[in-house]
C-alpha cells in the first residue's frame, strides 16, 4: 500500500543553492581529471581545489569579495595568462590548461547566472576532453562517468531556475541563512522515485554514449595529430643520461608499474631479464654520465619502423610474428628499455627516434608524457653486447690504459673520448690508496682476464657490503664510492655497480655502467611482464677485450655471473603476480592492447606523399611563375617594333572587354534580380531588405526607449526622416527604393552619435 | 516589363484622410482611434460592425462619416417584423407605365446605418448581407447595383439577447472590422454635454471629401505593397489561431485576405504605400476578434470578446515580427 506523501518542492532560492552546489562539484571533477597530467602546476590545482570546496562547505564566503576585488581580477588574470603563454613557450597545452583552470576557479568562486554557468560547463569539459586525450587513462572512464551526472544535472538545475519568471537573478540574502546539512536533508527530500528513475535511464543512455566516446577517442590520436598537443612529459632523474647516486635507487621506492610487456606467442618468459635503458661510460664527482663524446653518436631518424642491420648469426624475416609488444608508460624516461639486440623497432605511428649505434641504445627524442607503444621484432634477451674495438681511429680498446682524472679541475672529462672514458678513474691519493688495496685484495697479485676479474671482484664486493637502500657512507677525502667501497657499510646496486666499474677500470678492464630495469613479475591474469618502478636496477658491462661487452650485475641477490647456470640457478625464478593488484594491472593492458593498432601507417604514408608532391608542385610553379616573369622582363626590355605594339593593343583590348563585360553584368545584374522578383521567383536573401531590417531593429529598440529628438548635430526630425527612408528599403517595393547607401551610411552614424 | 500602374499619391492621400479624421472628431469626441478604424475600413471599402451599448454614438458616428465624405446616409432600425423588401426595395406596378417598377429601398444609398442588426429575422439579414458581400441586388430577376463606395454599419447591442437572431459566424465574417465605441472620458463627455444637442440631424458636418475621390483612394488600397516576409507574418498568425485549442475554428481565408487589406489601407492612411509590420499589428484585434469563437461556454458576448482579445495579443506576442 502506498502512502501518499505530500510532495516536497525547492524553493527558487533552494533551486539556485542546489545549482551553486552542482557547479562546485562539477569543477571538483574536472580538477581531478586535470591532476593527472604533468603539467607542474600542483599548487594551482591544490589552490584551485580546496577554494572551490570551502566555498561549498561556505557560500556566503564569496559574497563578503567586495566588488572591487573582481574587477581587478580581470586585467591581472589576463596578465597572469599571457605571462604565462610568453614564459611556457613552446609548449601550448601546459599554459592553456592552467587557463582553464584558472577560469574555472574564477567562475566556481564567483554567483553565476545562466550565462557564467554555462561557461562554467564549456570550460570544464575542455578539462575532461584534454585530460582525456592527453592521458590516455582508464581512470579516464570514471572521471567521465562522474562528469556527466554532474553536467547534466547543472544544465536540468539550470533549466528549472531560469523556467522561473525571476530568471536568472540572484535572488538577494541567499546565503545569508543558509545551512548545509538542512539543505542537504531537503535536497534528499525531493528526489522521489520517479525523477529518480528518470535519471537513471538518462544516465545510462550517458553512459552508453560516454563508452562509445571513450573507446574512439584513444582510436584518434589526436596528441599525434595534432601537432602542439604533443604534452612534454619529464624523466625521471634516474632514467636520463646524467644520474648522481641515490637517483636510482630513489625510484625503487616507487612501486607503479613502468612498463608492461607482451611476449610473442610461443616464447616463453626470459628469467630475470634486463631491460637495458642508458649506458653510462663517465664517472666524474659521484655522477655517472654519458659522456659528450658517446653521446655525439646519437642519430636521429624519423620513421613509424626502423629496421636494424642482422645481428650476425640471424636471418632478417619480413613480417616476423616474433614480436614483443612494449607498453613504456609516460614520464619514464626517452630511452627504451631493450633485452638484446633485435631487427626492427616499430611504433603506432612516425616518431622521431634516437639510436646510439655505439653503445645500442634507444630512445625517443622527447620523453612521452602518455603511454608509448612500441613493437622490436625478433629480439633475443642477451648478456653481451657486440662492441665496436676501434673506434675513430683511435687506440683499439683492448690496448688502452686506464687513465686518472683530477677531481678538484671540472673540466677534466672533457679531454677523453669514447672509449677511453670506460677506464677512467678518480685520481688523487685518497681514492688510489683505497682502490689498489681493494685490487691486491681480489687478485692477489695474478694478473686476471676480464671475466675471472669479475667474479673475483663480485665475490669481493659481495663479502664486504649488503644490500640496503639506506646508505651511511663514512666521511672522508676519498670518491664517495671509493670511501663506500673501502667500508663496510651495505649499499644499494648503484653503489656496487659503481665499485665495481673504478675497480675494474683501476685494473685496465674497460667498464661501464648501465641503468634500465631487471626482473619484473608475470601477470598471471593477462601472461605479460609486469615491470615497476621499484625494479629499476644499475648493474655493468664489462669488455672481454674480444670485441664483446658481457654483463657484470654486482648487487647481491642477482646471479653470480651472466652464464647461463648462473641464471638457473636464482632462487627466484618467475614470479608469478596473481594479487588484486595484477588483476586491475591486468584490465589496463587489455585496455592497451586495444588502443595498439601499429598498423596505421597507410594514411600516415599517403599524407607524406601528399606533403612531397605538394612540395614539388610548389616548386615547379615558382620555377616556371620565374620563368615568364624573366620572359616580361626581356619583352619590355628588347627594343620595341611593330609586333609589340600589335600585342599591347591586343592587351588592352582584351582588358577593356573584361571590363565593359563587368559593368554589362553589374548594370543588368539588379534588373535580373527584379524581374525574377516579379515572376515569382522567391530571391530571398535581398542584401538591401536585409541590412535594413537589421538597422530598423535597432531604430525601433531606440524608439522604445526614448524616442532620441535631440542628436549633436542633425535636426529632430532628421532621426524621423531616416527611419522612414530604412522602412522604405525594408519594406517597400523594391522598384520604389531609394538609393539605400546614403541612408545606411546616415542611420549608422546616427546610431554611433547617439551611443 | 515595367509596371503601368499610378504611383500612389500617399502623403496627398494622408493629408486628405486626416482632414476628414479632423471633421468627425469634431462631433464625435475623444474616440480617435475609433475614427481611425472607421476610416481604415471606409478605405478598405469594408463594413463594419459596432457593437456597443446604445447611446454612445454609433448612429452620429456613421451620420458624420456619411456628410464628410459627401455620400447618402440611411437608417433602419431593424426589427424583428422587417422585411428584406423593406430593405432592398420593392417592385410596385406602374399604371402608365404597365409594367412593374422597382422602388429602391434605403439600401441604395452609400452608407446604410442597419442598427440592431441581430433584431431581425435571418431572412432579412441574409438579404442585407448578400448586397454587403456582392455589391449588386437582385429582385425580379433583375440586378441592380449597390451605390459606390456603399459601406454598411451595422450595430449590435452585446448585453441585451431577449428575443435576438444572433448572425451566424459565417454573416460576422463578412464585416472587415468590428469594433466598440466605449463610452467617452470625463472631460469630452462633459464637453459634449454643453454642446451637443440629441439629434444628429441637427449636425451638419461640412464635406471634406468627393465621393469620387473616396473611389480613387479605394483604388489605390490594393496596390499598397506587402512584402513577403509580411504576408508569411500573416500567415503564421492565422495559422496560429488554427492551432489554438480555445477556439472554435481559426480565422478563414477570407479573413487572412481581410487582414492584408485592412493593413494595406492602415498604411495608406498613414501615408505610406507600403505595409510595416505595425500597420499590421494595429488592425489585426478589431479584424480578428469577431472571426474567433471560443470552444467554452461564457456568461455574455462582452466577456467572450475580451477572452478572445487576450489570446490574438498572446498569439501576436509570440510570432515573431519580420524584421
Amino acid at each position: 500500500m502506498s502512502v501518499a506523501i505530500p510532495r516536497v518542492r525547492l524553493s527558487f532560492e533552494e533551486l539556485y543553492q542546489l545549482k551553486w552546489m552542482t557547479g562546485g562539484l562539477l569543477s571538483l571533477v574536472s580538477l581531478w581529471t586535470i591532476a593527472y597530467l604533468e603539467l607542474n602546476s600542483g599548487l594551482l590545482l591544490a589552490v584551485a581545489a580546496i577554494s572551490i570546496f570551502v566555498t561549498m562547505i561556505f557560500p556566503g564566503l564569496p559574497g563578503k569579495i567586495p566588488a572591487i576585488f573582481w574587477n581587478l581580477a580581470t586585467p591581472a588574470l589576463i596578465v597572469a595568462i599571457i605571462l604565462d603563454f610568453f614564459f611556457a613557450r613552446p609548449d601550448i597545452i601546459p599554459p592553456l590548461v592552467r587557463m582553464v583552470l584558472l577560469l574555472v576557479m574564477v567562475r566556481s568562486l564567483q554567483y553565476r547566472r545562466k550565462r557564467e554557468d554555462m561557461q562554467l560547463i564549456l570550460l570544464c569539459l575542455f578539462m575532461v576532453v584534454i585530460s582525456g586525450v592527453l592521458t590516455l587513462s582508464l581512470t579516464f572512464a570514471l572521471q567521465i562517468l562522474l562528469f556527466t551526472p554532474c553536467a547534466m544535472g547543472l544544465l536540468f538545475v539550470i533549466n528549472l531556475t531560469e523556467s522561473n519568471d525571476r530568471g536568472s537573478q540572484v535572488p538577494p540574502g541567499l546565503w545569508d541563512e543558509f545551512n548545509l546539512g538542512h539543505f542537504l536533508k531537503r535536497t534528499v527530500l525531493v528526489l522521489d522515485m520517479r525523477l529518480l528513475g528518470f535519471a537513471a535511464v538518462l544516465f545510462l543512455g550517458v553512459v552508453v554514449v560516454s563508452s562509445l566516446i571513450f573507446l574512439f577517442i584513444p582510436r584518434f590520436r589526436l596528441d599525434q595529430a595534432i601537432p602542439f598537443l604533443n604534452l612534454k612529459g619529464k624523466a625521471r632523474s634516474g632514467f636520463t643520461d646524467s644520474i648522481n647516486f641515490g637517483d636510482v635507487a630513489e625510484i625503487i621506492e616507487d612501486d607503479s608499474v613502468a612498463l608492461r610487456v607482451d611476449l610473442p606467442e610461443g616464447r616463453e618468459a626470459p628469467v630475470n631479464p634486463y631491460w637495458r635503458m642508458i649506458v653510462l661510460d663517465e664517472y666524474f664527482n659521484r655522477s655517472f654520465r654519458m659522456s659528450f663524446s658517446a653521446k655525439r653518436e646519437n642519430r636521429i631518424y624519423s620513421d613509424q619502423q626502423f629496421i636494424m642491420k642482422s645481428p650476425p648469426g640471424s636471418q632478417w624475416v619480413e613480417n616476423s610474428t616474433d614480436k614483443w609488444t612494449f607498453y613504456l608508460e609516460g614520464g619514464i624516461s626517452k630511452f627504451l628499455p631493450i633485452v638484446g639486440p633485435f631487427q626492427s623497432l616499430r611504433f603506432q605511428s612516425r616518431k622521431d627516434v634516437e639510436f646510439n649505434e655505439l653503445l645500442k641504445l634507444a630512445g625517443t627524442t622527447s620523453i612521452s608524457s602518455g603511454v608509448l607503444f612500441y613493437q622490436i621484432s625478433q629480439m633475443e634477451p642477451a648478456d653481451s653486447i657486440a662492441a665496436n674495438p676501434i673506434f675513430r681511429g683511435a687506440k683499439p680498446l683492448a690496448e688502452m690504459e686506464t687513465v686518472f682524472l683530477d677531481p678538484a679541475k671540472s673540466k677534466e672529462p672533457k679531454k677523453i673520448t669514447y672509449p677511453q672514458t670506460t677506464l677512467a678513474v678518480p685520481g688523487g691519493m685518497a681514492n688510489l690508496e683505497i682502490l689498489t688495496a681493494a685490487i691486491g685484495r681480489i687478485t692477489g697479485g695474478e694478473t686476471l682476464g676480464p671475466r675471472e676479474f669479475s667474479i673475483r671482484a663480485v665475490d669481493y664486493l659481495r663479502s664486504q657490503h649488503g644490500y640496503s637502500l639506506n646508505v651511511a657512507i663514512p666521511p672522508g677525502e676519498a670518491d664517495e664510492v671509493v670511501r663506500w667501497l673501502d667500508s663496510t657499510q651495505p649499499g644499494h646496486c648503484e653503489l656496487f655497480a659503481g665499485s665495481f666499474t673504478l675497480l675494474a677500470r683501476l685494473a685496465g678492464i674497460p667498464t661501464r655502467v648501465v641503468t634500465g630495469f631487471q626482473g619484473g613479475t608475470w601477470s598471471g591474469f593477462e601472461n605479460y611482464y609486469m615491470i615497476r618502478n621499484r625494479d629499476a636496477h644499475a648493474w655493468c658491462e664489462v669488455y672481454d677485450g674480444e670485441g664483446k661487452w658481457f654483463r657484470v650485475d654486482p648487487t647481491p641477490g642477482a646471479g653470480r655471473l651472466s652464464d647461463n647456470e648462473n641464471f638457473a640457478a636464482l632462487q627466484n625464478k618467475l614470479t608469478i603476480d596473481t594479487s588484486w593488484g595484477a588483476y586491475f594491472d591486468s584490465l589496463r593492458i587489455l585496455w592497451y592492447r586495444r588502443i595498439v593498432n601499429f598498423d596505421k601507417d597507410q594514411q600516415e604514408e599517403l599524407a607524406s606523399k601528399f606533403k612531397i608532391a605538394g612540395a614539388e608542385t610548389m616548386s615547379t610553379l615558382k620555377l616556371l611563375i620565374n620563368d615568364r616573369m624573366d620572359a616580361l622582363k626581356n619583352w619590355f626590355v628588347q627594343p620595341w617594333g611593330g609586333s609589340h605594339w600589335v600585342r599591347v593593343g591586343y592587351l588592352i583590348l582584351v582588358f577593356a572587354a573584361c571590363y565593359l563585360l563587368l559593368r554589362y553584368i553589374g548594370w543588368w545584374l539588379p534588373i535580373i534580380y527584379r524581374e525574377a522578383k516579379f515572376f515569382g521567383l522567391d530571391l530571398k536573401s535581398d542584401p538591401i531588405r536585409k541590412k535594413a531590417g537589421k538597422l530598423v531593429v535597432r531604430f525601433r529598440a531606440r524608439n522604445n526607449e526614448n524616442k532620441p529628438h535631440e542628436i549633436e548635430g542633425h535636426p529632430p526630425e532628421h532621426w524621423d526622416q531616416i527611419y522612414d527612408q530604412l522602412l522604405i528599403l525594408r519594406f517597400g517595393a523594391t522598384h520604389q527604393r531609394p538609393p539605400h547607401r546614403p541612408i545606411f551610411r546616415q542611420a549608422q552614424k546616427l546610431l554611433k552619435t547617439l551611443k | 516589363m515595367s509596371e503601368s500602374v499610378k504611383p500612389i499619391p500617399a502623403p496627398k492621400i494622408k493629408n486628405t484622410l486626416d482632414q476628414l479624421k479632423a471633421n468627425i472628431g469634431r462631433v464625435i469626441k475623444g474616440k480617435d482611434d475609433v475614427i481611425d478604424q472607421v476610416v481604415v475600413c471606409m478605405l478598405a471599402g469594408g463594413h463594419l460592425l459596432i457593437e456597443d451599448l446604445p447611446g454612445l454614438g454609433k448612429t452620429t458616428l456613421a451620420y458624420c462619416l456619411a456628410r464628410s465624405i459627401d455620400c447618402s446616409f440611411s437608417r433602419v432600425q431593424f426589427t424583428s417584423d422587417l422585411l428584406p423588401s423593406d430593405v432592398i426595395g420593392v417592385s410596385v406596378y406602374d399604371e402608365q407605365v404597365k409594367e412593374f417598377v422597382f422602388k429602391r429601398g434605403p439600401i441604395f444609398s452609400n452608407i446604410l446605418l442597419a442598427d440592431e442588426i441581430n433584431r431581425t429575422t435571418p431572412k432579412t439579414q441574409s438579404a442585407l448581407l448578400e448586397v454587403m458581400d456582392r455589391g449588386k441586388v437582385s429582385v425580379d430577376g433583375q440586378t441592380y447595383t449597390a451605390a459606390a463606395p456603399f459601406m454598411v454599419f451595422a450595430t449590435q447591442n452585446p448585453v441585451d439577447f431577449e428575443g435576438t437572431f444572433p448572425l451566424p459566424e459565417s454573416q460576422m465574417d463578412r464585416f472587415l472590422i468590428r469594433m466598440q465605441m466605449g463610452y467617452p472620458d470625463y472631460d469630452k463627455e462633459l464637453e459634449i454635454l454643453q454642446n451637443s444637442t440629441l439629434r444628429y440631424d441637427s449636425i451638419r458636418p461640412e464635406p471634406v471629401i468627393t465621393r469620387k475621390e473616396i473611389q480613387q483612394m479605394q483604388q489605390f488600397v490594393s496596390q499598397v505593397f506587402v512584402e513577403d516576409s509580411l504576408m508569411r507574418y500573416i500567415l503564421n498568425i492565422v495559422a496560429k489561431t488554427r492551432e489554438e485549442n480555445e477556439f472554435r475554428a481559426g480565422v478563414s481565408t477570407r479573413g487572412s485576405l481581410s487582414l492584408k487589406l485592412a493593413a494595406q489601407a492602415a498604411a495608406l492612411a498613414n501615408g505610406r504605400n507600403f505595409v510595416i509590420p505595425e500597420d499590421i499589428t494595429k488592425v489585426i484585434l478589431p479584424v480578428f476578434t469577431h472571426r474567433l469563437g471560443l470552444r467554452r461556454q461564457t456568461s455574455d458576448k462582452l466577456e467572450e470578446r475580451e477572452i478572445v482579445k487576450g489570446i490574438l495579443r498572446k498569439i501576436i506576442d509570440s510570432t515573431p515580427m519580420p524584421v
